[in-house]
């Protein structure tokens, strides 16, 4: 069903809404731009929230398609081309006018363009840039715009959306070759990873300039992928993760635990899984805050335990090598502490200078103290339960685990067992960049 | 007990921190004029003085500098009850110290004057995203919010530099505070009694297409209000356009 372009303009935004929720980037961070005179807008570097949405996430862009016309089929996306669905499309000055509408009101931030693939990629990539040279010239806009690469599009096209835009993504879509091969089948990793290392290579330009020369994506690039619609195990995610954050530079890695959009046999039907999703951002953060390897986090084979954080497992699995000094640590090793994250750990050092810090100072500090205890001592006093791993993990472990009722998960006696069972008939590889 | 009842308005503050260090040396506190007395305890209102507050000012300039200052500054914006107390606590123990209480978080005072200062910026950050602007006939942007800290000026200053050449008007309503912008300069301003607002024709349209943008870019299937309602008090959501009728 196609609703012509004079179709009212809400029926058009509310289909083309529809089809850009699921891309899960929505920060605005990373981008310092001051306003000018006469032009609209500009950036914060730490990004700001405008509103929450009832699934609790933020708004901080108008997320919008150009079109939600695809000629791609990818089974986990609602835009395929074979889903019964309205199709729409806007055009790049009424974007312009909602964008402008929508900022001047404080509703908005900037801007998140994607598109679905119209006719080749190239025509959708042109079209992406004629909306970005209208609302950076015509319309004198210098708050944020995020927008796609189109994979396909030739890399002259997306050099030349990079010199508009603060942030550019290419969705890897899937954690594995295999699960693209299945699931996204015209979609090859090559046509995946190509503009991606295009953007790599202009955000390695931007090594060393000054933040105001810096011109083409100040926010650097990302990318996202759609986690438990296929069997991939969460040890290959983190490990895929890594290889983007410190082989291609990627400034973030999304997750989107997969919503059912379709009822096709080659995806499971369960509801997403927030807690893995939650888990993985967490080991997430690990990488890029907390100094901590892949290999540290979780096996290739392995999945990451739900019941504790993926920090606190790290912890129960070294718990001979705690508990650890408060007053004498080094950065790295408070760090590795539930309970103390990279705020306090900076605390710790410098309020240790002025005198020893006791469980008292760390209190006022706010220090997690009912997870840190366990791992520390404080001025040589320890409160925590010694060396008895299993004891600390059930004080460690999230309420939901262990209330049998409330809306959590109950672990039955014979969970482990199932859990071991192959859950997909075949064992996916992960990318190797 | 002897306390010292300071007027509205930093100058005044910093003036009965002047008198707790010569003429009555022997304060045992400060509160706001308005604070609720008692008979056993002795309170000595304070004039604003200028001359006198000045001598402060220079003095914590002198020893900690234009940033430090202006974290007293905004700190003074904070909406709770002891504020005078706290930031007074802070500023002695600034003046034996010097810089170094920034980082001596073992510290009560200080760790009851960075929360003050983080809750008013943390306030300033949130507003200058959840605030709304409605378009009026003349073409001018208005918006009324309610906060919990004194901020209109701190908030007045993100938006100059947001829209630039967008004239506005930002509405604190209970305090009864203004704070104007004509696309030059902003000026702050008092409220009148009655705010009466002629919207622009394309207001309505900008502000459905908002709100059923809103509804529509949830995902269902991850519905968490708890989650929602830790970023976003429900005590903002009365004049956030988006949350009409909640």
């Amino acid at each position: 069903m196609e609703i012509l372009p004079t179709m009212a303009l809400d029926e058009r935004l509310k289909v083309l809404t529809e089809g850009a929720k699921y891309d899960v980037s929505c920060s605005s961070s990373g981008s310092r731009r001051g306003a000018v005179k006469g032009d609209t807008g500009g950036c914060h570097a730490g990004g700001m929230c405008h509103s929450f949405t009832a699934d609790g996430r933020c708004i901080s862009l108008i997320k919008l398609l150009l079109t939600n016309h695809c000629e791609f089929d990818c089974l986990f996306c609602v835009n395929r081309r074979s889903n019964d669905i309205p199709r729409a499309r806007l055009t790049p000055k009424e974007i312009c006018e909602l964008v402008i509408g929508f900022y001047r009101r404080n509703y908005i931030e900037g801007l998140f363009l994607s598109s679905a693939v119209e006719k080749s990629p190239d025509h959708t990539m042109q079209n992406l840039i004629d909306t970005l040279i209208m609302l950076r010239g015509a319309y004198r806009f210098r708050g944020y715009i995020h927008v796609k690469a189109i994979p396909g599009a030739s890399p002259h096209l997306i050099d030349l959306a990079a010199t508009y835009a603060d942030r550019m993504s290419v969705n890897i879509e899937l954690p594995s070759d295999t699960g693209l091969k299945l699931l996204a089948p015209q979609k090859k990793k090559d046509m995946l990873l190509a503009p991606m290392r295009r953007l790599t290579d202009i955000v390695l330009q931007n090594n060393g300039l000054p933040p105001a020369a810096v011109k083409k994506l100040p926010a650097g690039q990302t990318t996202q992928m759609v986690i438990g619609a296929t069997p991939d195990r969460d040890g290959q995610i983190i490990r895929l993760t890594e290889a983007l954050y410190r082989k291609m530079h990627l400034k973030r890695v999304y997750y989107s635990a997969y919503s059912p959009v379709s009822d096709d046999s080659r995806l499971p039907m369960t509801p997403p899984d927030l807690k893995r999703e939650n888990r993985l951002y967490q080991a997430d953060w690990l990488l890029r805050f907390y100094g901590f390897d892949a290999d540290e986090i979780a096996g290739t084979n392995e999945n990451l335990p739900m019941d504790v954080d993926p920090k606190c497992a790290w912890a129960l699995k070294n718990i001979g090598r705690f508990p650890i000094e408060i007053n004498s640590a080094s950065y790295e090793m408070l760090l590795r502490v539930p309970g103390i994250g990279v705020t306090n750990a900076h605390r710790i050092l410098t309020a240790r200078k002025h005198g020893r810090l006791t469980f008292d100072s760390l209190k006022k500090m706010r220090v997690a103290l009912t997870r840190a205890v366990y791992f520390i001592t404080a001025d040589g006093e320890y409160r925590g339960l010694g060396d008895k791993p299993d004891l600390i993990r059930l004080r460690l472990t999230d309420k939901q685990f262990l209330l049998p009722e409330g809306g959590g998960v109950q672990l039955g006696f014979f969970d482990g067992l199932t859990e071991a069972a192959p859950q997909k008939p075949f064992l996916p590889e992960a990318f190797s960049l | 007990m002897k306390y010292l009842l300071c007027p509205p308005g930093f100058s005044g503050f910093l003036t009965a921190i002047y008198h707790s260090y010569y003429g009555h040396k022997d304060a045992a506190g400060f509160e706001p004029d308005t604070a609720a007395r008692n008979f056993i305890d002795e309170y000595v209102p304070i004039s604003d003085a200028p001359a006198l507050a000045h001598k402060v000012k220079d003095a914590i300039l002198e020893k900690g500098g234009a940033d430090f200052y202006r974290d007293l500054y905004d700190a003074y914006r904070s909406g709770a009850a002891d504020r005078e107390q706290t930031l007074a606590d802070y500023i002695r123990l600034f003046f034996k110290r010097g810089l170094a209480v920034r980082t001596m978080y073992g510290d009560a005072a200080v760790v009851a004057f960075n929360d003050m200062l983080r809750k008013v910026r943390h306030e300033v950050h949130r507003l200058a995203g959840f605030v709304r602007f409605r378009e009026m006939q003349n073409g001018a942007y208005y918006a009324y919010y309610s906060s919990d800290n004194d901020i209109v000026d701190l908030l007045g200053l993100e938006f100059t530099s947001r829209f630039s050449t967008q004239a506005f008007v930002l509405h604190d309503y209970k305090r009864g505070k203004m704070c104007g912008y004509d696309g030059r300069e902003m000026r702050l301003l008092p409220a009148p009694a009655k705010v009466e607002i002629q919207l622009s024709e394309r207001e309505r349209l900008f502000g459905s297409l908002w709100k059923q943008y809103h509804k529509n870019i949830s995902v269902k299937g991850r519905e968490n209000p708890r989650l929602q309602r830790g970023f976003l008090p429900k005590k903002y959501r009365h004049f956030m356009s988006e949350f009409d009728g909640e």
